[in-house]
């Protein structure tokens, strides 16, 4: 599991809040907690929160920042803010999409690997560290070059790039508890393999599937980003932070910063606060911390 | 009374991991013989009592009479039907009439599954009862049976907020829902408060009364083997050293072992206390991988016949009606 | 000889805080052990006597908290800091933990043990001088002296058990502390190391407490016997006295309720009801919904502790009797 870990940059951030925070956990995850909700508001509300269109000119081009308009207006005139706004939907929409299909992936075969065991076991194993010893972003962005732009392509890319993380926890959490006792009495009760590997070692490692997930989402936004920075994302005009972060930083010799400055900080924050949020998760359902009463 | 189980020439030997060295120059695997040839009956409702050390092959032993573990050799039967070679399906089918309860409750228990859920699975698995209303009220009906009154509390709760005695009746349920024939009883109140651990002997007792039941009692403490077991079996390196009625193990024990055995439980009373002389043998259990030639017992043993002990094997013997003995003092 | 207290304990209190609120593990509890003498605490899980053992070490975990008073050597352990308890474990008080597996270090040959426990306390002996006497103390819990080049995986659990004996008397403590030091073995090594203990005892005269579950044990082993139930020690006295003559009905449910060892006494008496919360313990009494005697006031009043026919009773049974210790003049 930390070794799986250890894979999520998330993770190290959520570590060196730790460090930062001393063990105020609570706190972490507090705020954590209320910068995601306050993202999903966003990215739900988008048409009421926003000012104007984001895809459509509304003034002159890198307009700096005004009353009229809050962070500036981009090279095509567009409202930098609305954009900010409306890029929240496609940056959470890729990330939940893309971890869902590499759960989807990864913990049915993880589950299978672990309680069958033998050949099969190892040429899943096989397979998926080979995808795993791959650096990230490299993988997706051949992925993502192959598949062409589209939410749901670069959400598969995302996908592969973290299946094996699920695979990887799930298989050597489901070798050990399928020698617990407890899973001997379900067999002594006669219950089929299928039903126990449903009901009684499934849910005895969905705690852990839940940790990857939420530090799973940092970086699946993170991956995203990168993928649209290098122009492989979502095709334009649609309000997307990695492709207004790379459009807003041809212009920063030209003086206009903020093309630049609150896509990425809109990336920062969302991410800090999964990372925060992940720790939090983290520590309340790792077993060796809880109370053990 | 007709007989239950037999099991003829059982044994189990696990073979240890090999060296890389060891693999590739095909030396064959060591082996730990846990159980090696054990034959014995067990009759329609009584009590069977199997005791020894930890090492003795006990566990195995009812491990194996369930089919929880492959047998390396010999035959198990129940009812005079072979099931050494049963399969899946038939194998499931089996388990209705055969349960088993645990040593560690909260281990043999999902942690994520309410309790009343796990005593009613046995009931879906095997399709017992026509309406989930059916199987509730039997469920019920159980709970009460093993005390977890009121039973409608209790079905939602998780095992981690009962209480230890309250988690082994809740194993005790489950193994009992189906209306087993044979439950086999695996150092079930090993882990228990003294208080608490009478109690559910007398629970053990009761039940056996009410469903008419045949139980395997396995456990290293004979000081509780008198209130429920029958007869005895004595087991030390998994081998078989003394078979008896209760009164004949522990009246007049006839193996060195079982004489250790039983002086070496601490008396509370403190006048038999100081009184009695114990028979304490040096050392511990040898290792299964290399258990001792001839007799293996011999080399603790303070009546080892010299040439004839290390050598040579003693066969059971009856040396009075039903009480059998494998010793060369009784050649 | 046996006037001298070795160690005092006074109306100690420990409570852990946990989630669901403080647990009252340890309520009011006060003994003496004598020179050369060993005391039995008996009690079944959770009635405080472990968290007794530990925290005359100061071994308790985070989460607790301790008042009253220890005394040993005029000096009261509560309030020493881990510097001045450091000189104290293992010099003058050592323990025999339950599970010697996971009280030794794995990665650490047996000799290295040794030797780290005696340069500790005495770093003016030699390595040599302490490698010896590390030999002399395996001598005696009869290992042989050779193996203390191995790590303690590779003994049995007899022999691991003995080695931690040994660990724990190399430099001859006047007081022991031996928590279910035979649980954890089959019947025979039990018996063995019982008897290797009670020879021990008598050769470096030291006192002993022992905390078990098993009254056998301790009718093997103790001169005087405390029993525990819920955080309460609710009778004390002379081990024959406890056996005999039971004075709380506590003990004498428990003592009717453990299997003896004559054959033909096959009758099953059991306590009935569950061990209380300790978050929220009964009032008065801590035994009284489970006790058979019980009174009106036994669910209202804490009993005080008075003393009948030698020995010391916490029920209000013996009302009238002298009271050794009233509850509320030392709260006060």
């Amino acid at each position: 599991m930390n070794e799986v870990k250890n894979k999520f940059i998330s993770h190290h951030i959520g570590s060196l809040l730790k460090e930062i925070f001393g063990s105020g956990t609570g706190i972490i995850t507090f705020i954590g907690a209320a910068i995601l909700i306050f993202f999903v508001i966003l990215a739900i509300f988008a048409p009421q929160i926003a000012p104007y269109d984001p895809t459509v000119r509304v003034s002159r081009s890198l307009k700096p920042p005004s009353d009229e308009f809050i962070f500036g207006t981009d090279n095509l005139g567009r409202d930098v803010l609305s954009r900010v706004i409306y890029g929240a939907r496609i940056a959470l929409t890729i990330a939940f999409i893309a971890v869902l299909i590499a759960a989807a992936i990864g913990i049915p075969l993880g589950l299978i690997s672990g309680y069958i065991g033998g050949i099969l076991d190892r040429i899943i194993t096989l397979i998926m560290d080979a995808i795993y010893s791959f650096p990230g972003l490299i993988l997706a962005i051949a992925i993502a070059a192959v598949l062409g732009p589209g939410i749901l392509n670069i959400a598969i890319s995302i996908a592969v790039v973290y299946a094996p993380t699920y695979y990887r926890v799930i298989r050597n959490q489901v070798a050990s508890i399928k020698d617990e006792l407890y899973v001997e009495a379900a067999r002594a009760i006669g219950a089929r393999n299928i039903v126990i590997l449903l009901r009684y070692i499934l849910p005895n490692v969905l705690p852990s599937v839940v940790v990857v997930l939420s530090m799973n989402l940092a970086d699946a936004i993170m991956t995203e980003a990168g993928l649209s920075f290098l122009g492989l994302g979502i095709a334009p005009p649609t309000p997307d932070w990695g492709f207004d972060l790379s459009n807003g930083q041809r212009f920063v010799l030209s003086k206009a910063w903020w093309g630049l400055l609150y896509p990425g900080l809109a990336i920062i924050t969302v991410v800090l606060g999964f990372s925060m949020f992940s720790e939090g998760v983290n520590e309340y359902l790792n077993p060796t911390i809880k109370e053990k009463r | 009374m007709k007989e239950l189980i037999r099991v003829e020439n059982l044994k189990k030997h696990f073979p240890l991991k090999r060296s890389l060295i060891e693999a590739i120059t095909r030396i064959p695997p060591r082996l730990v013989k846990a159980v090696d040839g054990v034959s014995f009956t067990i009759k329609n409702g009584e009590t069977l009592g199997l005791v020894g050390e930890s090492g003795s092959g006990k566990t195995t032993t009812g491990r194996l009479i369930l089919r929880l573990i492959e047998p390396t050799n010999g035959r198990i039967l129940f009812e005079d039907k072979e099931i050494t070679s049963l399969k899946n399906e038939a194998l499931r089918k089996m388990r209705k009439d055969m349960q088993i309860i645990f040593q560690d409750p909260m281990a043999a228990l999902n942690p994520y599954m309410k309790i009343g859920e796990a005593v009613r699975h046995p009931l879906k698995i095997h399709g017992i009862g026509s309406s989930k209303k059916e199987q509730l009220d039997t469920v019920y009906n159980m709970l009460e049976k093993v005390n977890l009154t009121p039973p409608r509390n209790f079905y939602n709760r998780y095992p981690k907020e009962l209480s230890g005695g309250q988690r082994q009746r809740v194993v005790i349920a489950r193994a009992l829902i189906t209306n087993p024939r044979f439950v086999v009883a695996d150092e079930a109140l090993a882990m228990l408060d003294v208080s608490v651990r009478s109690q559910l002997l007398q629970l053990l007792l009761d039940l056996k009364n009410e469903f008419n039941l045949t139980y395997l009692f396995i456990t290293h403490d004979l000081a509780t083997t008198k209130y429920i077991c029958d007869r005895i079996i004595v087991m030390y390196l998994g081998k078989i050293v003394e078979i008896g009625s209760f009164d004949d193990i522990y009246r007049s024990p006839a193996h060195p072992y079982t004489k250790a055995l039983i002086s070496a439980v601490p008396e509370p009373d403190p006048k038999i206390q100081k009184s009695k002389k114990k028979l304490i043998p040096q050392g511990e259990v040898p290792n299964p991988i290399n258990p001792p030639s001839g007799c293996r017992f011999h080399p603790r043993c303070p009546y080892s016949i010299k040439n004839l002990c290390s050598v040579e094997e003693p066969v059971m013997k009856e040396i009075s009606d039903n009480h059998f003995v494998a010793c060369h003092l009784f050649d | 000889m046996r006037s001298e207290k070795v160690i005092e304990i006074k109306n100690l209190r420990i409570s852990y805080l946990t989630r669901r609120g403080p647990v009252s593990a340890v309520d009011n509890v006060s003994f003496s052990i004598m020179k050369e003498e060993t005391l039995g605490l008996v009690g079944e899980s959770g009635c405080g006597k472990t968290s007794i053992g530990n925290s005359i070490l100061k071994i308790l975990p985070k989460n607790s908290s301790i008042e009253g008073k220890i005394l040993f050597e005029e000096k009261n352990l509560v309030e020493l800091g881990e510097k001045e308890m450091q000189k104290i474990r293992g010099l003058k008080i050592s323990m025999i933990f339950q599970d010697p597996m996971t009280s030794l270090n794995p990665i650490m040959k047996l000799r290295d043990h040794f030797v780290e426990t005696i340069k500790t306390h005495k770093p003016e002996i030699s390595e040599d001088k302490a490698e010896e006497m590390a030999e002399e103390a395996f001598k005696a819990v009869g290992i042989e002296p050779s193996r203390l080049k191995d790590y303690p995986f590779q003994l049995s659990g007899g022999m691991r058990q003995r080695a931690m004996i040994a660990l724990a008397l190399v430099l001859n403590p006047k007081f022991v502390i031996a928590d279910e030091p035979t649980t954890s073995l089959d019947v025979i090594v039990q018996a063995q190391i019982l008897e290797l203990l009670k020879n021990l005892k008598e050769k470096y005269k030291m006192s002993i407490m022992l905390i078990t579950h098993d009254l056998g044990v301790v009718a093997e082993m103790a001169d005087r016997i405390g029993v525990m139930y819920a955080g309460n020690l609710v009778e004390e006295g002379l081990s024959e006295k406890i056996y005999y003559e039971p004075k709380h009905p506590y003990t004498e449910a428990l003592l009717k309720s453990i299997p003896n060892t004559k054959p033909e006494d096959k009758k099953l008496i059991y306590i009935p009801g569950n061990l209380p919360d300790l978050i929220n313990p009964p009032t008065g009494c801590r035994f009284s919904p489970r006790c058979p005697k019980a009174m009106k006031i036994c669910f209202e009043e804490e009993p005080p502790i008075f003393e009948v026919d030698g020995s010391k009773v916490k029920c209000w049974l013996y009302k009238g009797a002298e009271i050794v210790e009233n509850e509320r003049v030392n709260q006060s």
